[in-house]
């Protein structure tokens, strides 16, 4: 055919199977998995959005020095006190403290910690996850024990790293149909815009697959740690140095000014800034500051960590990730999560986090459409074919416009409510999965419309909400200089833009009435019937 | 040194694609003579290994590669776009 | 579809095709073979490599950690492109057990 040896067309072909079965089997969680993933690069803004009541921080010393005092009061003889900074980005400081003897709260449930606003004086934000909610389905999905997100989400991952290889050898002319896109084409379109999606961005896609991978990998391959250590915990002992329990000697004494001590630390790590200060003993002469470099600040992923005396305000100790396993693997997580990209750099993962989730969305439709194709009776397809089909409305329309309804939740679910904060996710998934059953009630064209347009409606309503009911809409966030908020809010709106322009597409797309397929008759029996059955449709319904 | 780069990469995938025969005729029109493709093609790469070298200039060693497989990726797609919606008639 | 398993069967218009089982059979030993045996196999070649690389321990388990997953991208497409299943699985025993001896001589 191509003048390629058997084995080479036989080593393509097969790569080619198990990229369309790899592919199809993970699609509906890959999907998932990109899209709360290139949202989350947007986790603390869109924290910010939720909780408009903590304006923007504009001095990060007047929140340290508020939760000091805030702390003082409430518990001048604690154990330790933490308080959790915000960089440029975030808002509102988390101040808490662990009394003696008593054991470390679970995740999410302080019944210390308060918020601290960019004043330094005490808030009462709406309970609320923000984009958090996002950024833990990414990877521990929901309502299900953590560890067993985690592996599906390292599951999905693999089989996305053999497609990425499958589809890189089997896409024997990656280059030549490169620069290939043809709209309008049905089946064709949707495999060229799947081919460019998914190698115009191929540098990002194997990154963030294999570095997704390693942020995990301990849990996914022990076998490396197996090797070396007698357990698990042995490893830890030597991968996470515990700092010492610092023993109060009873004496008291004032803590160190902690401007101060904040501007040492910033020399100290040129030009970097704290981003979690941990007071063990206070109001002791024992008295220690440990400073946590802010994770936005670096590259490398781990910990960086400056040791104070309390009381002077002197540097004891430093460390910084420093052997060449720690470097690599923080390296590879700090690229995963992208938390030290500047805004330009941020916003280009994001498009390409985008131009993932639309290459598993392009990959999926074109399942169908290639099937279609292939279908004897369109009008009566078999189990599968309609079980995929109408799955992927509600898997790949419904997520986005479930996400809309989260964010609606969080403005219209009263403020006082117990529980608002799951509440704002049960909600999620309750739209969720009645979009997931729309789209087996409705025919699916029809379905594709609603669904895309409902989307369009919610995405676009959040911003002339804010705008019309909350005190945070666009206008005056633009005139207090709240890029932040303006710009989500702006962001929103295109997005409900393009949803509808999406579902005017679909609506507009008139597809080719899909010739039934007779069996051919023998070659050497020219029938007149054959040039009709033999006619490919040409448009197929998307 | 950025937009350099950029442009470098930039020019190197038009170079590339024209260097391809349908994609030559689609935009140029006409057949491609094997020199041309030759020179596009030298043209293309050579464009593409200057957008590296900005690349390193702008950013040092690691930061460089990474942010050179950056722009490929942000070069490659105005020229896709070209190429979709451009095409001149065939003559 | 390269795996000789009929991919569309037509409801309703009376179109069968024979189901080819040797087909069937060689896409599930390939399927085993990859996924958990690739793993195994994977499993062994990152203790080694945790072994024998240079350096701290705490390096060299990282290092051979973080490598596993091409090592084990690399079996599973080898499985499928192999030219049967038997030799794939042939050649994965080969290296599993290579491995696996390996490093437990060099612990």
């Amino acid at each position: 055919m191509n003048g390629k040896t058997p084995k080479a067309q036989g080593f393509r072909q097969s790569q080619a199977g198990l990229h369309t079965w790899t592919g199809l089997l993970v699609g509906w969680i890959l999907y998932l998995i990109f899209l709360s993933g290139a949202v989350s690069y947007w986790r603390e803004e869109i924290t910010r959005w939720t909780q408009p009541e903590i304006g923007a921080t504009h001095d990060v010393e007047t929140v340290a020095r508020g939760a000091i005092a805030h702390l003082q009061t409430v518990a001048p003889k604690a154990a330790s006190w933490s308080i959790a900074l915000p960089d440029e980005r975030a808002s509102g400081a988390t101040a808490t403290f662990r009394e003696k003897a008593r054991p470390a709260p679970r995740r999410g449930v302080d019944p210390n910690a308060v918020t601290i606003g960019p004043d330094g004086k005490v808030v009462q934000p709406r309970d609320t996850e923000g984009g958090d909610v996002f950024y833990r389905l990414h990877f521990d999905l929901r309502y299900v024990p953590v560890i067993w997100g985690r592996w599906v989400a390292g599951f999905c991952a693999m089989f996305m790293l053999v497609a990425i290889v499958s589809g890189v050898i089997t896409h024997k002319k990656i280059f030549a149909d490169f620069f290939t896109f043809r709209p309008g084409k049905g089946q064709r379109s949707w495999l060229d815009g799947h081919n460019a999606l998914a190698v115009l961005a191929l540098p990002f896609h194997a990154m963030i697959t294999y570095t997704g991978l390693v942020t995990l990998m301990v849990l996914y391959v022990p076998w490396g740690v197996a090797a070396n250590y007698p357990s698990k915990t042995a490893y830890y002992a030597q991968s996470i140095t515990r700092a010492k329990p610092v023993k109060p000697t009873g004496e008291a004494a004032a803590l160190a000014d902690i401007g101060a001590v904040l501007k040492t630390a910033e020399r100290a790590w040129e030009g970097g800034h704290a981003g979690l200060i941990r007071i063990d003993a206070p109001n002791d002469v024992a008295a220690r500051i440990t400073l946590t470099r802010r994770a936005s600040d670096t590259l490398v992923d781990g910990r960086w960590e400056i040791v104070f005396e309390g009381v002077t305000g002197q540097i004891r100790s430093q460390v910084a990730p420093s052997s060449s396993g720690m470097i690599a693997r923080g390296g590879m997580i700090g690229l995963h999560a992208g938390r030290f990209a500047p805004m330009t750099l941020r916003w280009l993962f994001f498009l390409s986090g985008l131009a993932g989730t639309a290459m598993v969305a392009t990959g999926l439709v074109l399942w169908i459409a290639k099937r279609r194709q292939k279908l004897a009776d369109p009008s009566r397809p078999h189990f599968g074919f309609r079980l995929v089909e109408r799955l992927n409305i509600g898997a790949i329309a419904g997520l986005p416009a479930a996400m809309a309804v989260f964010l609606w939740a969080n403005r219209l679910l009263p403020t006082g409510m117990a529980g608002r904060g799951d509440w704002e996710v049960h909600v999620m998934f309750i739209a969720w999965s009645g979009l997931l059953l729309h789209g087996f009630a409705r025919p699916p064209r029809r379905g594709w419309i609603e669904q895309l347009a409902l989307t369009a409606v919610l995405l676009a309503g959040l911003p002339a909400f804010n705008l019309v009911a909350t005190q945070r809409g666009i206008v005056s966030s633009l005139m207090a200089g709240d890029m932040s908020m303006a710009v989500m809010d702006l962001v929103l709106l295109g997005l409900g833009a393009a949803f509808a322009a999406m579902a005017f597409g679909v609506a507009r797309h008139r597809p080719a009435v899909p010739k039934v397929r007779t069996p051919r008759p023998a070659p050497t029996a020219p029938n007149a019937a054959q040039p009709m059955a033999a006619r490919q449709p040409e448009e197929v319904e998307a | 040194m950025t937009l350099l780069a950029f442009l470098f990469c930039m020019g190197g995938f038009a170079a590339l694609s024209l260097a391809m025969p349908r994609h030559h005729a689609a935009l140029v029109g006409g057949p491609l003579a094997s020199r041309r493709r030759l020179g596009l093609k030298l043209a293309g790469w050579s464009g593409l290994a200057l957008g590296l070298a900005a690349s390193l200039a702008a950013w040092g060693l690691a930061w460089g590669v990474i942010g050179w497989l950056g722009l490929l990726t942000t070069a490659a797609a105005p020229v896709l776009l070209a190429h979709t919606w451009w095409p001149r008639a065939k003559p | 579809m390269a795996f000789g398993i009929s991919d569309v069967n037509a409801t309703g218009v009376g179109l069968q095709r024979k189901t080819d089982w040797r087909g069937v059979f060689d896409l599930i030993a390939r399927i085993v073979l990859a996924a958990p045996g690739g793993y195994a196999v994977m499993a062994a070649c990152t203790m080694l490599l945790a072994r024998v690389l240079p350096g701290e321990a705490l390096d060299r388990t990282l290092w051979a950690t973080m490598l596993s997953f091409a090592i084990y991208a690399c079996l599973v497409v080898w499985t499928f492109a192999a030219r049967s299943a038997l030799r794939a699985g042939a050649v994965m025993l080969a290296i599993g057990l290579a491995a696996g001896l390996l490093a437990r001589w060099a612990a």
